[in-house]
């Protein structure tokens, strides 16, 4: 089933003294935490903690100071799957034009090519989407949007992937078919940072756990980190746990 | 042989977008700056000859009205001339509802104009002039539709631009007042009479344009 090839370890990650500030609202204070090479992280806290904006900050796409350090081991490929989509849901694009876009250079209403056919194919599979690839993407349910969404993470194969609250939206099936490709790729050395919400699931899967609400409350081991107090604190009342 | 490349996460913006936007914005604004510069032209207003007066300007609000109406109607009078060589008499404009010449409610208002057709043939010229003069007591101006054809210009193949407009309307204060002898502009203009000028769309956007 599988199509990753990954050989080289994914990317260890630094963030040193990471703060964000837009406007006049400080949204990131001063983080540092390391992300390990092959890791699967895990990134919690409450919301409006700033843990999408630190995703965005690793992405390059918000304006931080501090260093977010990359050691790359070869293939630099970033997948990531954002929380949510904003599109218009009438637009005429196809499951497989979606797909285009990551991965071919001429424009997505082309017909892709029999080779990166054959590679959306084979990551549509993945996330059991199968023989969808012709339907309008903006008329899926919101379940089979996001598997789409993790479909197009993994083309081409990523060394490191981002996800923003994968499970969101997903059923128990897609949910399944989620934990069962991250184990996947973390057997092949990528490195997986994701922003979850279920802690239960977070010491199941996480390597490692950051809790973030504007700074860093605590990173460590989900079992050691995640005591049953702590996780009280953060979600009852968001307050610093620490 | 794992070659670990170190990649530090610029910041998106950095301080350089905004650099850019205001460079493009100042680069758009010296752009129209001295396009609106290179373009610019002297609107030079069409302004009036000492015998000309401006027909929304210096007419009062009935003598627009008749002189809207003769505006009209002289479209009218030169295009059955041109077809038919004969000049509508006054009893005919009537006759064809024509304002100023119809007796209708805007007539009573617009100061009950008396109407007199003149032909003056004068060689090759073909000369008509329609005289209006207001009812006895009101303070409104008489009028003059003048028509001025040059028919020697039609004969052979000589294609030549006419020398004079097919038709003028003037204008006299005195409400009594008769037309010229001599039907020229320079007539006129000795008699006093002023040619009303009523700009056109276009004439209108040139004149505040330039």
């Amino acid at each position: 089933m599988s199509t990753v090839a990954q050989t080289k370890p994914g990317p260890s990650i630094s963030f040193e003294n990471v703060s964000l500030t837009l406007g006049n609202t400080e949204i990131l204070n001063n983080l540092s935490f390391d992300i390990y090479s092959g890791a699967l992280h895990c990134i919690i806290g409450p919301n409006g903690g700033g843990k999408t904006s630190l995703l965005r900050s690793l992405l390059g796409q918000m304006p931080h100071s501090g260093n977010i350090k990359i050691d790359w081991h070869g293939n630099r490929t970033i997948g990531y799957v954002p929380q949510t989509l904003n599109f218009d849901t009438t637009l005429p694009v196809t499951v497989e034009n979606f797909m285009s876009m990551t991965c071919q250079t001429r424009p997505a209403f082309l017909s892709p090519s029999a080779k990166d056919r054959k590679l959306i194919e084979a990551a549509l599979e993945r996330v059991n989407m199968a023989g969808k690839s012709k339907r309008i993407f903006g008329q899926l349910s919101g379940g089979e949007r996001q598997r789409v969404l993790l479909a197009q993470a993994l083309l081409p194969d990523p060394a490191l992937l981002i996800l923003d609250e994968p499970t969101t939206g997903l059923d128990k099936a897609g949910a399944a078919i989620m934990g069962g490709l991250l184990q996947e790729l973390k057997a092949k050395g990528v490195t997986i940072l994701i922003i979850h919400h279920d802690l239960m699931e977070v010491k199941k899967i996480g390597d490692c756990v950051t809790c973030i609400n504007r700074k860093v409350l605590f990173s460590g081991c989900p079992t050691e980190e995640l005591t049953a107090e702590r996780i009280l604190n953060i979600f009852s009342s968001a307050r610093e746990a620490a | 042989m794992n070659k670990t490349s170190r990649q530090l996460v610029s910041p998106s913006g950095k301080g350089r977008e905004t650099m850019y936007v205001l460079f493009a914005a100042i680069l758009v604004a010296a752009t129209c700056a001295t396009l609106i510069f290179l373009n610019q032209k002297q609107s030079a207003v069409a302004g009036l000859e000492s015998f000309q007066i401006r027909a929304f300007s210096d007419l009062n609000d009935k003598e627009l009205a008749v002189f809207n109406g003769l505006y009209t109607a002289a479209v009218e009078i030169n295009g059955i001339h041109d077809d038919e060589e004969e000049w509508l008499t006054v009893k005919q404009l009537e006759g064809e509802l024509m304002p100023p010449f119809t007796k209708d409610s805007s007539w009573k208002k617009s100061g009950k104009y008396t109407w007199d057709r003149v032909l003056r043939p004068a060689g090759s010229m073909d000369i008509a002039l329609y005289t209006g003069h207001p009812e006895k007591g009101k303070k409104m101006g008489s009028f003059i539709l003048l028509f001025l054809h040059d028919h020697a210009k039609k004969q052979g193949n000589a294609r030549t631009e006419p020398t004079h407009a097919p038709y003028e309307i003037w204008y006299h204060p005195a409400p009594g007042k008769t037309a010229p002898q001599v039907a020229t502009d320079q007539g006129f203009i000795s008699a006093g009479w002023k040619e009303v000028i009523a700009y056109s769309g276009e004439d209108e956007v040139k004149r505040v344009k330039g």
